[in-house]
C-alpha cells in the first residue's frame, strides 16, 4: 500500500472533524479543552456522514467520491454561513507530561501492529470489512446483497457507520486496501485516549491520577486491543462513544451538553447494534437530569423542556428511524437476535462469564466491568453508573433471550471480554474520578476551574445552582 | 501516598501486559506463527496466503459478480472460517457455501480448495493453486 493511499486514510478522520466543528456552537463547551473538542467534532462529523450517506441510498444516488467531496464542501460552506460559530477556541494542551507520552507510545505499538494486519479483528474479515467491501463497489449501502439468504453471518441487520467510514475511506483511496482501514483503528484510538484525558480533567482529577489514569488507560486497553486482536472491528467505536459521554454526564446538564449527548447516542446507534441501547440510555439519563429537576427542586419551563429533549433525543433518532425502516423493508431482522427470557441459563451463564473473565489479554482488567453499580454511590458519577449498568443489564438480557445463546458457553465467551472493551475504557476514567475525589460525594458539578459559562442569564443567577449534579 | 502507589502498580502491572502482548505479536509476525483454529487466523500466514493464492487465480477466469460455490475439506468450523475468508478475498463475487440450498440455482462457479467436486453438474474449468475451479452448468 502506497504512503499516499495511507495519507489520505489519515485525513479521513480530520476531514471528518472539520465537518463536525461547523456544529461548535451546539458541540462545544467553553471548558472543553482542544483535543476533545476535536475528538466531539469527529463524532459529529461521522453522523453527518452517516446521515448525507443514508440519503443518498434513499434516492438512489451512488457515493461518486467526487460527490461526496462536493457536498462535504457544500455542507461546510453552508454551515459556516448560517450556523453560529462557537465559543472560543482552546490552546493546545501545555500540560503534557509522562502519561501522555506512555499514551503516545501505546498509541503508536498498536498502530504499527495494527498496519501489518496481524491484529486484524475476525470479524473484519467475517463482516465489517466485507460490507464496506461490497458498499466501496456497489457505490452504496448493498441491500439486495445484505439480504440474501446466506449472508445472515454478516449481521445484515446491524447498523452501518463503520462499513461506510471503510468504503469512503476505499473510495477517496481508490481502493479498498486493508492497512487503510486499520489505520481507522488507530484513529479510533487516539480519539478515545483524548476523550479519556478529558474526562480526567473535567472530572478534577489531580496532575498525578490524570497522568498515571491516561498512561493506564492506554496501556490497558492497547494491551487488549493487540491480544485479542481487535482491529477493525466496531467496538471501538462504542468503547469511543462512552469515553466521549463522560465529560458531558460528569458536568451539570447544560445546552452543549445535551447536543454531546445526542450526538455520541447518534454516532453509537449507528456504530452497531449493541450501539442502539447505549443511546437510548445515555439520552434518557440526559432527559432524566433535565426534568426531574436538580436537587434543590428546580425544573426547566416546558419549552426550554422541549428544546432539551429535541437536542439530545433528536440526532439518535435521525440515525435510528431510517435504519430501522431500512432494515425490516429488507427484511434483515435475524430470528437469533432474539427468543423467550430462558433463566434456566443463569448457571451457565455465571459459568462462562466467570470463565471469561480471565481472558488472557485483559490480564485482569476486565473485572472493572462490574464496577459501574459501585459507581451509583457516587453523586457526580451517577448519571455515568447508571447508563453503564443499564447497558450491563442489556448484555446479560441478551444473553438470557438470545436463540444463539443456545450454546451458552461458546456464546459467552465469543463475545464477553469484547463487549467488556466497549464499557471499560470510560469506567476506568470515571473510577479514577471518583477515586480522585476521595470516594466522597463532595464534588457535585464542574470544578470551578472548568465550570463553563452560564447560557442564559437566568442561570447566572442561579449561581451555584448551575453547578449541582441532578443525579 | 497509598493511592498514589496503588495507581503506580496498576500502571506497572498493565504495562508488564502491554509488553507481553507486543512481544507475543512481534514474534508471531516475524516468523508468521501457525494460529491455534480458524478464529484467529491472520493475513500473512500459510492458512491464508495459500486461500489468497488460489482465489487470486480463480477470479481472473471468473466475471465479476458472479455467484460462486465454495467449499473445502475441513471440519465444519474450519470450512466456515475459510468460507468466509473466501468471501472477504472475493468481494466482487457473491460467494456462497455449496451446501446452501441457493448453490444449485445460483451458482455458475465452484471453487473447491484442497479438495475436489465430484457432481455432475461441475465441469473442471482450470486447477488452481491448491484447488480446483469448476463450472456449474444450468439444472436441467
Amino acid at each position: 500500500m502506497s504512503g499516499t493511499a495511507l495519507l489520505v486514510a489519515a485525513a479521513v478522520p480530520a476531514l471528518l472533524a472539520l465537518l463536525g466543528s461547523r456544529l461548535a456552537a451546539g458541540l462545544a463547551a467553553p471548558g472543553d479543552g482542544a483535543l476533545y473538542r476535536a475528538t466531539v467534532y469527529v463524532l459529529g462529523g461521522a453522523v453527518v456522514l452517516h446521515i448525507l450517506l443514508t440519503q443518498l441510498d434513499f434516492a438512489r444516488i451512488p457515493w461518486h467520491p467526487l460527490l461526496l467531496v462536493l457536498l462535504g464542501l457544500a455542507l461546510y460552506v453552508l454551515a459556516g454561513r448560517f450556523l453560529p460559530r462557537g465559543p472560543e477556541r482552546p490552546g493546545l494542551p501545555s500540560d503534557l507530561g509522562w502519561g501522555d507520552g506512555i499514551a503516545l507510545f501505546a498509541l503508536a505499538v498498536f498502530l504499527l501492529i495494527a498496519l501489518t494486519g496481524w491484529i486484524t479483528f475476525n470479524d473484519f474479515i467475517f463482516h465489517w470489512g466485507i460490507k464496506g467491501e461490497r458498499f466501496h463497489a456497489a457505490r452504496g449501502t448493498d441491500y439486495a446483497y445484505l439480504a440474501r439468504g446466506w449472508n445472515w453471518v454478516l449481521h445484515p441487520d446491524y447498523p452501518n457507520l463503520l462499513p461506510e467510514i471503510y468504503a469512503v475511506t476505499a473510495l477517496l483511496t481508490g481502493r479498498f486496501e486493508m492497512p487503510a482501514m486499520m489505520l481507522q483503528a488507530g484513529a479510533f484510538f487516539a480519539l478515545l485516549l483524548a476523550a479519556a484525558r478529558e474526562g480526567l480533567r473535567q472530572g478534577g482529577a489531580d496532575r498525578f491520577t490524570r497522568q498515571t489514569g491516561l498512561a493506564l488507560i492506554a496501556l490497558a486497553i492497547g494491551t487488549f486491543g493487540i491480544g485479542y486482536m481487535t482491529a477493525g472491528g466496531a467496538d471501538w467505536l462504542l468503547a469511543l462513544a462512552l469515553t466521549v459521554a463522560v465529560p458531558p454526564l460528569l458536568r451539570p446538564p447544560d445546552r452543549v451538553g445535551d447536543f454531546q449527548i445526542g450526538v455520541i447516542a447518534a454516532f453509537a446507534a449507528a456504530a452497531k447494534m449493541e450501539g442502539v441501547p447505549l443511546a437510548a440510555f445515555l439520552v434518557l439519563v440526559q432527559w432524566a437530569r433535565r426534568f426531574l429537576g436538580n436537587t434543590f427542586g428546580e425544573r426547566p419551563a416546558l419549552g426550554e423542556a422541549v428544546h432539551a429533549a429535541l437536542r439530545t433525543g433528536l440526532p439518535a433518532a435521525v440515525v435510528v428511524l431510517p435504519w430501522l425502516g431500512r432494515t425490516i423493508h429488507h427484511h434483515l431482522f435475524l430470528a437469533l437476535n432474539s427468543g423467550p427470557f430462558t433463566l434456566s441459563r443463569a448457571p451457565g451463564i455465571l459459568a462462562a462469564v466467570l470463565e471469561a473473565l480471565q481472558t488472557a489479554a485483559w490480564h485482569g482488567f476486565l473485572w472493572a466491568m462490574f464496577l459501574p453499580p459501585l459507581l451509583l454511590l457516587h453523586r457526580r458519577a451517577r448519571p455515568f453508573a447508571i447508563v453503564t449498568t443499564l447497558q450491563l443489564l442489556f448484555y446479560f438480557y441478551v444473553y438470557f433471550t438470545s436463540a444463539s445463546a443456545d450454546q451458552i458457553r461458546v456464546f459467552v465467551l465469543s463475545n464477553f471480554a469484547r463487549l467488556g472493551f466497549q464499557v471499560i475504557p470510560a469506567i476506568l476514567v470515571m473510577v479514577l474520578v471518583v477515586w480522585g475525589s476521595g470516594w466522597k460525594a463532595k464534588g457535585r458539578g464542574t470544578v470551578p476551574a472548568l465550570s463553563t459559562a452560564p447560557e442564559d442569564p437566568a442561570s447566572a443567577q442561579r449561581g451555584v445552582l448551575t453547578t449541582t449534579a441532578l443525579l | 501516598m497509598l493511592k498514589r502507589l496503588a495507581l503506580v502498580l496498576l500502571v506497572a502491572w498493565a504495562a508488564a501486559g502491554f509488553l507481553q502482548e507486543v512481544n507475543q505479536a512481534v514474534a508471531g509476525y516475524d516468523d508468521r506463527a501457525p494460529q491455534r483454529g480458524p478464529w484467529a487466523w491472520r493475513f500473512g500466514t500459510a492458512e491464508t496466503e495459500d486461500l489468497t493464492r488460489c482465489l487470486e487465480a480463480a477470479q481472473r477466469l471468473m466475471p465479476a459478480g458472479s455467484t460462486v460455490a465454495f467449499t473445502s475439506e475441513d471440519h465444519p468450523e474450519i470450512q466456515f472460517a475459510r468460507w468466509r475468508w473466501a468471501a472477504y478475498l472475493l468481494p466482487a463475487y457473491d460467494v456462497i457455501p455449496v451446501s446452501d440450498p441457493a448453490t444449485g440455482t445460483l451458482a455458475r462457479y465452484a471453487i473447491a480448495y484442497r479438495t475436489k467436486i465430484d457432481h455432475p453438474r461441475a465441469e473442471l474449468m482450470s486447477i488452481l493453486p491448491h484447488g480446483w475451479l469448476y463450472r456449474v452448468k444450468p439444472p436441467q
